[in-house]
């Protein structure tokens, strides 16, 4: 039987801490903890349209909610690099008027339904949805159906939002921190398709034509291409209906043509300090390919990366914010795509240690494979992901991303209740041979900051950083530098 | 007597009855049956069960905010939030990561003007323990030099991060600095550098007896547990904390009303758009006039059929970003209209047309189509609160230490419903007409205005 919910028994919260802290007896020792009590969550079905639609449905009935998203498998990695940008204005114009209704209608008419209307794309993924009480499904749905199959890409729409998405960057383009995220992307991923800005250029927005946006749209946006899901309020069989009669009629524009594959280039190391006179902080990072999202090492590389680099107890964060005081925050991440990823450890600092972080970052790196990962530690790491994957799919939006992160990637639903057993097993052994692989290896590192702060220091330990004044970033090129 | 196993067993429903032109039935919201218990050295407990997951939310809301930072100690409240996981005789600096995300758990506090909360939600396996380190830390602190002055300097760059390396940062500061003329509120939660750095240990150990007593916190507790194992654990770790014979110090400053206009112009070296606030003094969060303020702020500026976002950002494109604020405190509020103006617009085009959709809403009030839409996303908004315990929980916190009045998460949808149109202008015209305004410009520096490359943009 495919309805339910499915129980799983789970480790997740089964551990004793160790000797630390827990003795029988008073209160001023902690009290033990009770038996675990088992984590359910709702387990989804799913079914295809005639028309390719993949349809997934989780039935979570106990509020009068409804989350639904259709996600398209493409997104900026189609875009070409002069072009980056093109996938995320097709996404955000979505919502920008169809042809019956116009953007301010749009907004309007879900709005007044008391819900939301939302529509993007990203790296391996384009996507829109709404979030409505449940007994606003068919109106919403209207909406929905019509911004996804009827967008009518007007000029002036176009026009509008490439002045907003502007405007926007240059905003960022003033945060050492989101500067160090564009390029990031370039120093992993080079001149491949992850490497150029999904959001775009101040370049390549302004070249980006109406053509090129109905090209995308044409080319990838077609019922074989997407999954529609439905998180919330409402049963299988209803979602059935639904889908049958607001997407049942979707037909591809062309035949059928394959979501593009990604290639990375070839990656050296590098170390690059972005010169930001007036920044009032650094952002320092250091970063490297890792895995796929099909790689074998994915959960291994899960449990790397959380004792690394995830919560408060995290070895980066043992070490540079509360042992140090040098960061509000330290962390470190898997950025796995369909085609490639990548692996960074961050931090912002002031200024005048971003050279005493880069180190420390490049430390616990190393660290990971001279002093495993075990015992408690590992223990504690595999709690925090089951902790955290299962207060992701508290909510109804929570829970259709997380499906909506296995449809982008052709994932089998079972994939959903692997993931905590899957974390559970990841051994020791499999944690160092991960560390051994791909964090071991030598990192490029990326500071960005005001750099007369910290250049003197950082060149005693990195002598070949390649500094590159503000004024002279490019995005648009894998070595970041404009051209003269 | 506690309301039993099943959360909604007690339950009535409310319905949103809506005058527009919605025909789907009404959609229901379930009141939350809470249970209330006051314990002899004053602490209250607010506590809600439901078995849907097995976690649970526990908050502990202290009375205490950035306004009751001591004299010269901007920043002290928040500084003093750090400290708090910092540890005691019977605490390490590591425990509340041992009960909370090392088991699966969570754990995090802030700061606000009025109220530190500290929250976690941990496996409901893990309830007893995590009851026993909070009533451990209400109860005393323990604290050395080191750790006091490594938490000082994460404190510190928090403040760089929020504030320094945001190109708006300092803008976002000046809004209440410059807003409040005698209130502590003008002091920002974040504080300073000068401030944090002279800050001393005997003055976190004097903060922690002032206000860090059982009679001046709230302990919420929402999720999978049993009331009578609640009800026995709340007693032996909470109950033997002693309730401090002094008063608890309270601000007394008043506001003055605002006697004139006044502006302020501060320039910036990393803001690439110029940005203006408009402010107006506001009444307290529990004034009668709160929920009609609440959907003024979601009709000028909730979602993208807001009248700020369809005037300013859309059609006239002279903003970036536009916004207002009911922004109710406990003593007094502030009514803020914040813009960055769009590039190629200049800071007087976008001051007018702001200026112009103040007006209009003044003169003309809302339809009824616009106060609907308003009291369904408040609706939906109630909604998603539900989802989680730790949404409830801090529901109900909320409802319990700044309203002050626990059935607010039951009562308040029907005050939202009350509210009419007219009463929206009516309150709009009581502190904006022929009120002093403060007006904050923030403005990209002349020497990198002059270097700035010209435009790129072309269709």
């Amino acid at each position: 039987m495919r309805n339910g919910a499915v129980h799983l028994l789970l480790a997740l919260f089964c551990f004793a801490l160790g000797q630390c802290c827990f003795a029988i007896g008073g209160v001023d020792t902690a009290p033990p903890p009770a038996a675990p009590h088992p984590v359910s969550f709702t387990h989804p079905q799913e079914t295809k349209l005639a028309n390719g639609l993949r349809l997934i449905v989780a039935e979570r009935p106990s509020l009068p909610l409804l989350a639904i998203e259709l996600i398209i498998r493409s997104g900026s990695e189609a875009d070409a690099n002069d072009l980056a940008g093109t996938a995320s204005l097709t996404g955000s114009l979505l919502t920008k008027g169809t042809e019956k209704m116009s953007a301010p209608e749009i907004a309007n008419s879900i709005e007044s339904l008391g819900g939301t209307i939302f529509s993007s794309a990203a790296s391996d993924n384009s996507s829109a949805g709404v979030l409505v009480m449940s007994n606003k499904a068919e109106p919403a749905l209207t909406i929905l159906a019509d911004v996804v199959l009827r967008p009518t890409f007007k000029q002036e729409e176009i026009d509008r939002l490439r002045k907003q998405s502007l405007d926007g960057l240059r905003v960022a383009l003033q945060q050492p921190g989101s500067v160090a995220s564009y390029v990031i992307g370039r120093v992993v991923y080079g001149d491949g398709e992850y490497g150029h800005a999904a959001g775009g250029t101040l370049e390549t927005l302004p070249a980006i034509q109406r053509a090129d946006i109905v090209k995308f749209y044409q080319t990838y946006y077609r019922p074989d291409n997407a999954a529609l899901i439905f998180s919330g309020n409402v049963t299988f069989e209803q979602a059935k209906e639904y889908s049958q009669r607001f997407f049942g009629d979707w037909k591809p524009h062309q035949a059928t043509v394959s979501p593009i594959s990604a290639a990375t280039g070839v990656w050296k190391p590098t170390r690059i300090v972005l010169d930001m006179p007036e920044a009032g902080q650094a952002s320092v990072s250091v970063t490297k390919p890792a895995i796929k999202r099909d790689s074998p090492d994915y959960y291994s590389g899960l449990v790397a990366n959380a004792a690394l680099g995830n919560g408060f107890g995290s070895r980066l964060n043992r070490e540079i914010r509360i042992k140090r005081g040098l960061s509000y925050g330290a962390r470190s991440s898997l950025d796995i795509r369909r085609d490639a990823g990548a692996f960074t450890a961050s931090a912002q600092t002031k200024n005048e240690s971003a050279a005493e972080v880069a180190s420390l970052l490049q430390v616990e790196l190393k660290r990971m494979k001279t002093d495993p990962v075990q015992g408690d530690e590992l223990k504690s790491r595999q709690a925090l992901l089951a902790g955290n994957y299962a207060r992701s799919l508290e909510t109804d939006l929570g829970f259709a991303s997380q499906i909506a992160g296995l449809a982008v990637f052709n994932l089998p639903l079972e994939t959903l209740d692997k993931f905590i057993p899957s974390v559970n097993a990841v051994t020791t052994k499999d944690v160092t041979a991960f560390a051994d692989k791909y964090l071991e290896t030598p990192s490029s590192f990326v500071i960005v900051g005001k750099a007369s702060a910290f250049l003197e220091t950082l060149k005693k330990s990195f002598s070949e950083a390649r500094v590159i004044p503000q004024s002279n970033l490019d995005l648009n090129r894998a070595d970041l530098v404009k051209q003269k | 007597m506690y309301a039993g196993r099943l959360l909604f067993l007690f339950s009535a429903c409310f319905t949103l009855t809506t005058s527009g032109l919605s025909r789907e039935p009404d959609a229901e919201i379930k009141k939350l049956s809470f249970k209330h218990t006051t314990l002899q050295n004053g602490l209250e407990i607010y506590s809600i069960e439901d078995h849907s997951s097995p976690t649970v939310a526990v908050q502990v809301w202290y009375h205490v905010g950035s306004k009751d930072d001591p004299n010269r100690r901007s920043g002290f409240a928040h500084l003093f939030e750090h400290i708090m996981f910092k540890g005691n005789e019977h605490l390490t600096p590591e425990t509340f990561e041992e009960l909370t995300e090392n088991v699966g758990g969570e754990n995090n506090a802030f700061t606000a003007p009025d109220v530190t909360v500290y929250h976690e939600v941990v496996p409901s396996n893990y309830l007893e323990p995590i009851l026993w380190a909070e009533a451990e830390r209400m109860s005393s602190l323990a604290l050395n030099d080191a750790n006091f002055n490594s938490e000082r300097d994460v404190v510190k760059e928090e403040y760089r991060q929020r504030i320094l390396a945001n190109p708006y940062g300092e803008f976002s500061l000046a809004i209440d600095q410059k807003s409040f003329a005698a209130h502590p509120y003008k002091r920002p939660s974040i504080g300073n550098i000068a401030e944090l750095d002279a800050a001393q240990l005997p003055e976190v150990k004097a903060f922690h007896s002032t206000f860090y007593r059982p009679d001046n916190a709230t302990l919420i507790v929402v999720g999978d547990f049993k009331a009578t194992d609640l009800e026995t654990w709340t007693k032996k770790y909470f109950g033997p904390i002693t309730r401090p014979a002094a008063k608890i110090p309270r601000v007394t400053v008043a506001e003055p009303p605002r006697k004139e206009d006044a502006s302020e112009v501060l320039s910036s070296a990393k803001a690439p758009l110029p940005a203006f606030a408009v402010t107006y003094l506001a009444p307290s969060v529990r004034s009668e006039d709160a929920a009609a303020l609440d959907l003024a702020d979601e009709i000028l500026s909730g979602g993208q059929s807001s009248r700020l976002y369809q005037s300013l950002v859309y059609e006239q494109q002279v903003a970036q970003r536009a916004s207002f604020s009911a922004d109710l405190r406990e003593d007094l509020g502030l009514l803020t209209f914040r813009v960055i103006v769009a590039s190629g617009k200049s800071l007087p085009e976008a001051e007018k047309s702001l200026n112009d959709q103040i007006e209009k809403i003044l003169k003309n009030g809302v339809s009824e189509a616009e106060l609907d839409k308003a009291k369904n996303r408040f609706l939906t908004g109630k909604l998603m609160e539900r989802e989680t315990n730790n949404g409830k929980a801090s529901a109900l916190g909320e409802a319990a230490v700044i309203y002050r009045d626990p059935n607010h998460i039951n009562t308040d949808l029907a005050k939202y419903r009350a509210v009419t149109v007219s009463q929206i202008k009516d309150v709009l015209n009581k502190y904006i007409t022929g009120k002093k305004k403060v007006l904050i410009e923030y403005l990209p520096d002349a020497k990198r205005e002059a270097a700035k490359p010209q435009e790129a943009e072309k269709p």
